[in-house]
Order: structure tokens, then C-alpha cells, then sequence
């Protein structure tokens, strides 16, 4: 009930392909069963790397500003922008130093290294604990929905384009069965030289 | 039960706050301003704990303001809303948080657009069309998806806000003692007493 | 060197304190500002270093700074010092209406800042400000104009129409030439004429570096453009011009 994760409600996911990555949120904000607002995006990029935060709505708004904050000093003393395996140590540092009165978050980071083009997604707990997947990452009120979804929908190695219909599907039919997630949804589907985000038309109740 | 409607229009913001002050079972006031007028153009409307709400609302007022005079420069609606989500955000992991809810209307000059901020005591901040706090939201939001227009003139605006005092009129368990209507345009923050 | 001076809590054999005395040096050096009240406004101006050729004339600051909504206040001396007592100023003015629910009395805050500035005379490791302001407006919901100076020393006082810095002396004794008690300035024009015409008396160059801030009742401060206070400069100069001539022509009867 006063959970403070599924106060607002949402959901995030991400996925690799071949040579490519997907994350993908959905826009509602909520106080509980109440929906608030339809355009609240959950996932942020700092450079080429991508940063989904579900969780308490306040926390995904701080804990995003304060990413960028720490994401501009680091390119400013490294003069390079930031990887998604370091952006995935800064992320789990960052959480755990609120060890005793944590960020109610479950961050999700995707993205391809910029040097050798693979593709990387990494979850985390609210505390930090790094997860890090080769396949796909959930995170959210729909967390057990997605689970089951990507488990039955997902292939390795699939095409940008095949990639960004799994996702989707993922996604939306994870979302329709949780009453606190959906009002529409944006996925990004990330590849070496070109990103592309798309919104989803999806059921509005 | 304190009521705070916001609704953005074309070319102005319109706050309306319920005026009564109740203390248990008893109202001690009828015509109470649940608003503070932040700078030129913008305007924050508050509910929620008794003693926080203006204490929060005028140290907000002193900010602003004094950035204001520091400056020689009006910070844009954006930049106010920001600060006041940013103070929310760190009074709610203090030892006392403030229990206050706001919303934020303004009229960015130099983009010429309206905006309106909610904001509530946890620090969760969306821009939106309309928006409410409390119960209030529950009886008129239904009327405001129905007949809200993006487009819409004050007077459209006005006519959608009596719809849904009316209906709060009808349905809430207590007397709010009717609302004050306040509206922020490119001219500034005004009253309307007739509306 | 007496030895008297180095630290600024000692007092000389005679009663002096070294450090305040110059500070008073000091802001006989800055730039001068003048304070004038009229019957209802009080018109403050001041001196303005002249622009160097290649400086940007819009980000080099005033010299004379809002408070609050309906005070002004102007300084002589060190400009950099005077950045430290705006500031705290402003920060009291708001703190001040933040929990007393009403905007400071232009008495408080002269008193405040005068405050500071004592305190500065006082503790070890510090030095006092290199600073006299004028401090002008109206108390809140009152249309009596307010006046008021501070030294360095902490010492405060209200004057009707007063000058401070570079040529003050000129000034002063310009002003109790020209102004009344009884009769100040009727007319809002006639109190910036008359600041203007002070200023004038020590300022050679002329409206470029003049700055003048009206402020009425009511939290109504107004700034004159460059070219207001032109105006006002040659209906001046065209004045004295005039004057000069009847003098000339009555030599001439004679």
C-alpha cells in the first residue's frame, strides 16, 4: 500500500541484439490507483548511454539529475564521455551510499561501448547490487509481467528492427496486465551510429 | 480537504484555492489565500499541513525574491519549479520533511508560453495540463478530460473551472466556503474577484 | 609607524582607532553619492567611474543597488566592499519580511547595516568596511521619505539632503545652499534637478557619468536613462549659461 517503489507506478526494460540495444519505459505517473500525468519518461542518456530509472518519482528525478551532474564532472576531468560499464559502477556507488535510507529506484543502464561496439544492459536493486544480463533486464511494478514476457518473446542475436518488435510487445502486453503501469510508452532502440526513439500508441486505462 | 485547481490555458495559468481554513470539525476561516505570488509571473498555490504550508510557501517567496533582487532577473517558471521540487525533494529525507503540496503557475516571457507545475511533499513534479491536489482532483478531473481544450480562453477557462466547482460543491462532505480565483498572464499575477 | 595600528582592536594613547580612521581615507577616495529628499520621493544619484575604451559598459555594476522593493541604497569607497554589505543587507531584508510578515522600516535596515559595520571594528582578524552608503526609500505603507547615512565606524545618522565620497565637502555645502527644510524640492523634476545640479558641482564630465534613482512610495523605484539625465544636464547648463550673461550685460550698464 504505501510502498514507497509502487507509489507512482512504471516500468522499464531493456534488451540486446546483434551489434544493438533496446530500453524501452512506459510515460505514466500515478499517486496510486489515481493516474496523474502521461508523459512522465523514465529513462535518461548521458552521451551515448542510456539510464531507465523506475521506482518513487521524486527519486528517478533526483537520482537523474544527479547522474548528470556526476556524468558532466566525469567528462570534464576524463575528457571522454562516460561508458555504460562505468556509468553501471557509478550508478551501484551512488545507491549504496544511501545503504541506510536508500533511493527507491530500480535503475536499469543500456547502451554499446563505444570502443568495441558490444552491447551492455545492467539492473540494479535499490541499493546498488549490480545485475548484469546478456540477454534482457526488468525493472518495476511489472517486473514479474515483463519477466514472463521477455522470457517467452526473447531471441539472441535478433536485428534492430526485430529487436524493437519484441521489446514492444514485451513491454505493452507487460503493462496492460499492471494496473500501475502504461499511458502510452517510448522505446529507443541504440546502435553504433544512430538512435532512434519511438513512442507507442498504447490502451489508455 | 483543502481544494487547489490549476488549469493552463492559451495565453494565461488559472489557480483556484478553496477558501476556508478547517481545524477538525470546525471552520475558522472564509476567506483564506492559499496562494503566494513567487515573482512577476508566477504564482504557487499550497495545501497540506497546517503550520508548513506558509512557512514553506513564504521561505520559497524569500528565495525567489531574493534571487530576483541579487540577479536584476526573474527566474523563468522552469528554473522556480525546479528549486521548489529541489527544496521538497530534500526537506522529505530530513528529520522533520514539510507536508506540503503545491502548484505552480507561471508565464515564461520569453518564450511566451503558459506552464503549470505540480508538485507534491515527496518532490514528484510533472507539468501538466490541469491538475489538482488532494480529493479534489477525484471530482473534477473527469469534467477537466472532457472538456479541456489546449486553446482554450479565459473566459473557456473560467466556464470549465465553475463546471467544476460546481460538481465540488455538490459532492464534497464539507463547506470549502467557494474559491479564489487567481490568473497569471503576460501582464503579471491578478485577482478576479468576479469570475 | 606609531604601532597603533596594527592590530584593530587597540585603541591609541588619545582614543583613536587607526583602522576606521582609514576607512574614512578610503571612502573620501570613491566616487561621490548624493542623497536627496523631496516632498514625496527621494532622488539618489551618483558619480560613475568613466568606462574604460575597451570595458563593457552593461555588465560594470551600479552604484546604486536595490535592497528590497522600497530601498535603495548608494555607497562611497570601496566598491568591492560594498558588494559584502548589499548583500547582507538583502539577505536580512528578506529574512526580516520572512518572519515578521512585514518588509524592513528603512530605519532597521540603516541600523542594521550600520550594525555590520561596527562589528567589523571590533573582532580580531578583520578590517572595517572602506564604505559610507546613503540608504533611501519608504517605510511600508508610509509616504514619508527616509534618508540615512553610515561610516565605517558604525555611526548612522538621517539627513534631509546629504553627499559622501570624493568632493563631498562641495557638495554639502552646495546643498545647504540651495536646499530648505522648510521648502524641499515640490516636485519630483525638481528633486532630481536639484541632485543632478549637486552632482554637477564636482562631476566634470557631464550626464554620461551620472546614475540616478528616484524612489517614491510604495515600492516605486524608478532608474533615469542616460538620456533623462541629459536633459536635465542642459536645461542646467543652459541656466548657468543665462545667468552668466546677465551678469555680463549688468557689468556692461555699469
Amino acid at each position: 500500500m504505501s510502498d514507497p517503489s509502487s507509489i507512482n507506478g512504471g516500468i522499464v526494460v531493456a534488451m540486446t541484439g546483434k551489434d544493438c540495444v533496446a530500453i524501452a519505459c512506459d510515460l505514466r505517473l500515478g499517486s496510486q490507483s489515481l493516474g496523474v500525468a502521461n508523459n512522465f519518461e523514465k529513462i535518461f542518456h548521458y552521451g551515448h548511454v542510456f539510464l531507465g530509472l523506475t521506482g518513487l518519482a521524486t527519486d528517478v528525478t533526483t537520482l537523474s539529475e544527479l547522474f548528470r551532474y556526476k556524468t558532466n564532472l566525469y567528462k570534464l576531468k576524463e575528457d571522454r564521455l562516460i561508458e555504460p560499464d562505468t556509468l553501471t559502477q557509478l550508478v551501484s556507488s551512488t545507491l549504496y551510499e544511501k545503504r541506510f535510507g536508500p533511493y527507491f529506484t530500480g535503475p536499469v543502464v543500456a547502451g554499446l561501448n563505444s570502443k568495441t561496439g558490444k552491447p551492455y544492459i545492467a539492473g540494479f536493486d535499490l541499493i546498488g547490487c549490480i545485475d548484469e544480463a546478456k540477454d534482457f533486464v526488468v525493472s518495476g511494478t511489472a517486473s514479474e509481467q515483463l519477466f514472463g514476457m521477455c522470457e517467452s518473446l526473447y531471441e539472441p542475436n535478433l536485428e534492430a528492427e526485430d529487436l524493437f518488435e519484441t521489446i514492444s510487445q514485451a513491454l505493452l502486453n507487460a503493462a496492460d496486465r499492471d494496473a500501475l503501469s502504461g499511458w502510452g510508452a517510448a522505446v529507443y532502440i541504440i546502435k553504433k551510429d544512430k538512435v532512434t526513439k519511438r513512442y507507442l500508441k498504447t490502451r489508455q486505462d | 480537504m483543502d481544494i487547489t485547481l490549476g488549469i493552463r490555458l492559451k495565453d494565461s495559468v488559472i489557480l483556484a484555492t478553496s477558501k476556508a481554513v478547517t481545524r477538525g470539525i470546525s471552520i475558522l476561516k472564509a476567506d483564506d489565500d492559499k496562494t503566494r505570488q513567487l515573482s512577476e509571473h508566477s504564482l504557487m498555490a499550497f495545501s497540506g499541513e497546517a503550520g508548513d504550508t506558509v512557512q514553506f510557501a513564504e521561505y520559497i517567496q524569500a528565495n525567489i525574491q531574493l534571487y530576483a533582487i541579487r540577479e536584476n532577473y526573474e527566474l523563468s517558471p522552469q528554473a522556480v519549479s525546479s528549486f521548489v521540487r529541489q527544496e521538497l525533494a530534500k526537506s522529505i529525507r530530513s528529520r522533520k520533511p514539510f507536508q506540503v503540496n503545491v502548484l505552480l503557475a507561471g508565464y515564461d516571457t520569453h518564450n511566451n508560453k503558459t506552464e503549470l507545475h505540480q508538485i507534491d511533499y515527496l518532490g514528484t513534479k510533472v507539468e501538466l495540463p490541469y491538475a489538482a491536489h488532494g480529493y479534489s482532483g477525484f471530482y473534477t478531473f473527469s469534467l477537466l478530460d472532457r472538456h479541456y481544450r489546449p486553446e482554450m480562453t479565459l473566459q473557456e477557462g473560467l466556464e470549465l473551472l465553475k463546471l467544476c466547482v460546481e460538481e465540488l460543491d455538490r459532492r464534497m462532505p464539507v463547506d470549502f466556503k467557494g474559491v479564489l480565483v487567481k490568473v497569471v498572464d503576460k501582464d503579471g499575477c491578478r485577482d478576479l474577484e468576479e469570475w | 609607524m606609531s604601532g597603533y595600528d596594527r592590530a584593530l582592536s587597540i585603541f591609541s594613547p588619545d582614543g583613536h582607532i587607526f583602522q576606521v580612521e582609514y576607512a574614512l581615507e578610503a571612502v573620501k577616495r570613491g566616487t561621490c553619492a548624493v542623497g536627496i529628499k523631496g516632498t514625496d520621493c527621494v532622488v539618489v544619484g551618483c558619480e560613475r567611474r568613466s568606462t574604460l575604451k575597451l570595458q563593457d559598459p552593461r555588465i560594470t555594476p551600479s552604484k546604486i543597488s536595490t535592497i528590497d522593493s522600497h530601498v535603495v541604497l548608494s555607497f562611497a569607497g570601496l566598491n568591492a566592499d560594498s558588494r559584502i554589505l548589499i548583500e547582507k543587507a538583502r539577505v536580512e531584508a528578506q529574512s526580516h519580511k520572512l518572519t515578521l510578515e512585514d518588509p524592513v522600516s528603512i530605519d532597521y535596515l540603516t541600523r542594521y547595516v550600520a550594525g555590520v559595520q561596527q562589528r567589523y571594528t571590533q573582532s580580531g582578524g578583520v578590517r572595517p568596511f572602506g564604505v559610507s552608503t546613503l540608504i533611501a526609500g519608504f517605510d511600508p505603507r508610509d509616504t514619508q521619505p527616509k534618508l540615512y547615512q553610515t561610516e565605517p565606524s558604525g555611526i548612522y545618522s538621517a539627513w534631509s539632503a546629504q553627499a559622501i565620497g570624493r568632493n563631498s565637502k562641495t557638495v554639502r555645502e552646495f546643498l545647504e545652499k540651495n536646499y530648505s527644510k522648510e521648502q524641499p524640492p515640490a516636485s519630483e523634476q525638481e528633486c532630481v534637478k536639484l541632485t543632478v545640479k549637486a552632482l554637477l558641482e564636482v562631476v566634470q564630465t557631464g550626464a554620461k557619468n551620472i546614475e540616478i534613482t528616484v524612489v517614491r512610495p510604495h515600492s516605486k523605484i524608478g532608474t533615469l536613462s542616460s538620456e533623462d539625465i541629459g536633459k536635465y544636464v542642459d536645461e542646467i547648463e543652459q541656466e548657468k549659461q543665462q545667468e552668466l550673461e546677465k551678469k555680463k550685460k549688468k557689468r556692461g550698464e555699469n
